[in-house]
């Protein structure tokens, strides 16, 4: 092993802790089922779109609950996504600056993807409250979210999302650099993952399982280069590319094989 | 087994039968179509392609291959990684065995091979006479020769100023770098993201500088057309940028049979290359429709590649671990064996300018902070040694995220004390040049690198041994002051996202 690889593991072993951690909490939530309900959205919601309806989600499930949900969501999600901007401060950092300047990042980080449940989670909501059983929302949204994720707007908001910025390595200018590091990452991690994101909300059932499924989507997104904006399906390749890859090494076959070209 | 021999081994003109037939194999090379696997414009365009940096300079674009083939074969070149040494030796591979099968086909030796140009060898670093010839002994035009060379002045005039290269990289002892403090021999193994910014110390030295002096830019000034040696898009079109590379594959050669601990790595990452991290293949086309697909691994050992270089001679070894504890005098330990691999050493950083440095003009001056605690440890680094810390601590300086269009861009920088503490002690001392080699391509939003430009280091473990000695370390800030080799236009918006330093110790 490479000492850059070890130094990669420092990171990404914690990481993945956390993220395991948050994935087991949703599942605890969920009732130990990974099929029923949301992590962060009420599942039962069967009377309708009513005010009463309205009133009676608020008060079974105050928003706070909601906020919550959702932040562990997001942790469990997107922990593995921040794995080379944590690297990148980790050694652009004074070493007793470290800490604070991860903590920092995070801050700004979630910062967006909070004030994005103030977006998702209503729009979600209100659907849900509309069709409470019902797929096809999930249909509708799978649509839109496939049209989104093979943009080349996407395309864009994925190679913002790789550029790490030099940091200031002292004063007040340092944590703010870390903070804004943090705001403009979240922002366009958000801009890239939010279609997939509000879909994970529509499902009446089955909610943990599309969440695990889209958080491998997003992670092969984040293995893949950046590139030239145009219409493709991005991410899949590269995740049937590196499973490949993998799997021969762990099978000692050799890599280069038709399955390269893919 | 093929032997790759000196360019100016029979004086680098047309007397040197090797030159004569690379210009007929050129020649030959340079009617076929692009989309031809065997064309001299898609071997280039393998190392680079940008349609409309292609137009700008009047190198033909069509007819373009389909978008499978280009996906393939096409801007496959390896910067800022681990693999820029290997994927280079393959390349250089096949298109050896497509120019072999034309000199062949022309009647030439069946023993071909290419020759390397040694710019280091005394009176051999400039332009070998037979790229710089306008007519073949036949009066017929010159395939090796190109306009879009301008040098290190602009003026057509093209050699490698000596000032400005070296062979440093040969003394370090471990292939794989870190990309905090000093990224190694041959580069920083980059992970799966594989989107690395910095250069490692071959690349950077003199591969870069070479380059970059070699291409020029016309009149020095940020109007003047850049040579195509020095930009990555362009580089492949120039015959003598094959020759270049046959040197730095050889220096590749010198470096392994220097000493023991220069082993390339085991890691199964780069032995089985870019496919093994879901990246694609690495592959060249032969003559007669096959591809040559290889791995590093697989390209590691040159003789069992069939080839040798006739000059293996390693340049004068670098200054031994055991001066530098003599001159900062310090009782060195009982065993003082090169470390293979810097696994154990922790890289740190100890300050950095406090914002971007934007480079435009004749002079660039910056102030890099240092933080006191971790300066601290570098100081108490170079007092004494003991088991926990068994060698003083290392320094780089790191010119991190550099942006901006203009790839001819060299620099020379200076590091030194304060400027208001040079009369007092210390005084400023060269770090090393630098150049811009693929700037504008990594600074794209949109390109491979997410627009965060290239990252280069310097060395600068003799300047703060010099500045400990003469008790100048002990401040806040150390001064950079870069010379660029002609005054860089403010339109080339070249920026250094930040300049540090590093301390790679225990």
């Amino acid at each position: 092993m490479t000492s850059a690889e070890r130094d990669r593991r420092r990171i990404k072993i914690p990481v993945a802790i956390v993220s395991l951690a948050a994935w087991a909490f949703l599942l605890v939530r969920a009732g130990g089922s990974a099929l029923s309900g949301s992590c962060c959205l009420p599942s039962s919601l069967q009377d309708g779109f009513t005010v009463s309806s309205w009133r009676m989600l608020l008060e079974k499930n105050p928003p706070t609950q909601m906020a919550l949900g959702w932040a562990i969501m997001v942790v469990a999600m997107m922990a593995p996504l921040m794995c080379s901007c944590i690297q990148h401060i980790r050694e652009t950092s004074l070493t007793r600056r470290r800490l604070r300047a991860i903590g920092l990042f995070l801050l700004g980080y979630f910062v967006i993807w909070m004030a994005a449940a103030f977006v998702l989670l209503p729009i979600a909501l209100t659907i849900r409250l509309f069709a409470p059983t019902s797929f096809l929302p999930v249909f509708v949204g799978a649509v839109l979210a496939l049209i989104w994720q093979m943009s080349p707007v996407k395309q864009k908001c994925l190679n913002r999302k790789h550029a790490h910025p030099s940091l200031a390595p002292f004063g007040l200018r340092a944590d703010w650099e870390a903070i804004r590091f943090g705001l403009v990452h979240g922002w366009w991690c958000f801009s890239s993952c939010w279609a997939l994101m509000l879909l994970a909300e529509l499902f009446p059932s089955g909610h943990l399982i599309a969440m695990a499924l889209f958080t491998l989507w997003l992670l092969a997104e984040e293995l893949d280069r950046p590139s030239e904006p145009h219409w493709r399906i991005r991410g899949i390749q590269k995740a049937y590319r590196v499973s490949v890859a993998q799997i021969q090494q762990w099978l000692g076959t050799n890599s280069r094989s038709v399955l390269a070209r893919f | 087994m093929y032997t790759r021999t000196n360019v100016y081994a029979k004086g680098g003109n047309f007397d040197d039968p090797t030159l004569l037939w690379y210009a007929t194999a050129v020649a030959a090379m340079k009617k076929l179509a692009l989309d031809e696997p065997t064309s001299w414009g898609f071997y280039a365009a393998m190392h680079g392609f940008n349609v409309n940096v292609w137009k700008s300079v009047n190198i033909p674009t069509t007819p373009v291959p389909s978008k499978s083939i280009q996906g393939a074969y096409w801007k496959q070149c390896q910067h800022g990684s681990w693999y820029f040494l290997p994927w280079h030796r393959g390349y250089l591979l096949g298109f050896e065995k497509v120019v072999r099968s034309f000199v062949v086909a022309a009647g030439g030796p069946a023993d071909w091979a290419l020759p390397f140009w040694n710019y280091f060898d005394p009176g051999e670093n400039k332009l070998p006479p037979a790229f710089a010839a306008l007519k073949l002994p036949d009066g017929t035009p010159n395939p090796l020769y190109t306009p879009e060379r301008y040098g290190p002045n602009g003026d057509g005039n093209v050699y490698v100023d000596l000032s400005e290269v070296n062979e440093d990289a040969l003394g370090l002892h471990y292939f794989t770098g870190k990309t905090a403090a000093n990224p190694g021999f041959g580069g920083v193994d980059t992970g799966f993201s594989h989107s690395g910014r910095h250069h490692g110390a071959l690349e950077q030295q003199p591969h870069d500088q070479v380059h970059g002096l070699v291409g020029g830019q016309q009149g020095n000034v940020s109007t003047g057309m850049v040579g195509w040696m020095a930009d990555p898009t362009t580089a492949g079109f120039d015959p003598i940028f094959w020759l270049h590379h046959a040197n730095i594959d050889r220096l590749w050669v010198v470096w392994n049979a220097l000493a023991p601990a220069n082993t390339d790595p085991t890691d199964s990452k780069w032995v089985k290359g870019p496919a093994s991290i879901g990246e694609r293949e690495f592959i060249a086309p032969l003559p007669g429709g096959a591809d040559y697909i290889y791995t590093p691994g697989q390209v590691a050992d040159t003789t069992a590649l069939g080839y040798t270089y006739s000059e293996l001679t390693p340049p004068s070894p670098a200054p031994s671990l055991a001066a530098r504890f003599a001159t900062l005098g310090i009782v060195a330990p009982a065993s003082l064996a090169p470390g293979a691999e810097n696994v154990d050493k922790k890289a740190e950083l100890v300050g950095a300018t406090q914002g971007s440095v934007p480079v435009a003009g004749a002079e660039i001056r910056a102030s890099v902070a240092l933080d006191s605690a971790t300066r601290k440890k570098v100081v108490n680094s170079f007092t004494a040694v003991s088991a926990a810390s068994p060698e003083p601590d290392r320094l780089y300086l790191h010119l991190e995220n550099i942006t901006g269009t203009n790839d001819a861009t060299r620099l020379a920088v200076y590091v030194g004390p304060p400027a208001d503490a040079h009369a007092a002690s210390g005084t400023e001392q060269i770090a090393g040049h630098i150049a811009l080699f693929g700037v504008r391509e990594a600074s794209e939003p949109d390109g491979g690198h997410a627009g965060h430009g290239i990252s280069l280091v310097l060395d600068i473990t003799k300047i703060v041994d010099q500045l400990h000695l003469d008790r100048a370390f002990d401040v806040d800030k150390l001064s950079v002051r870069l010379v660029p080799s002609h005054p860089v236009d403010k339109g080339d918006n070249i920026s250094i996202g930040r300049i540090s330093v590093y301390r790679e110790g225990f």
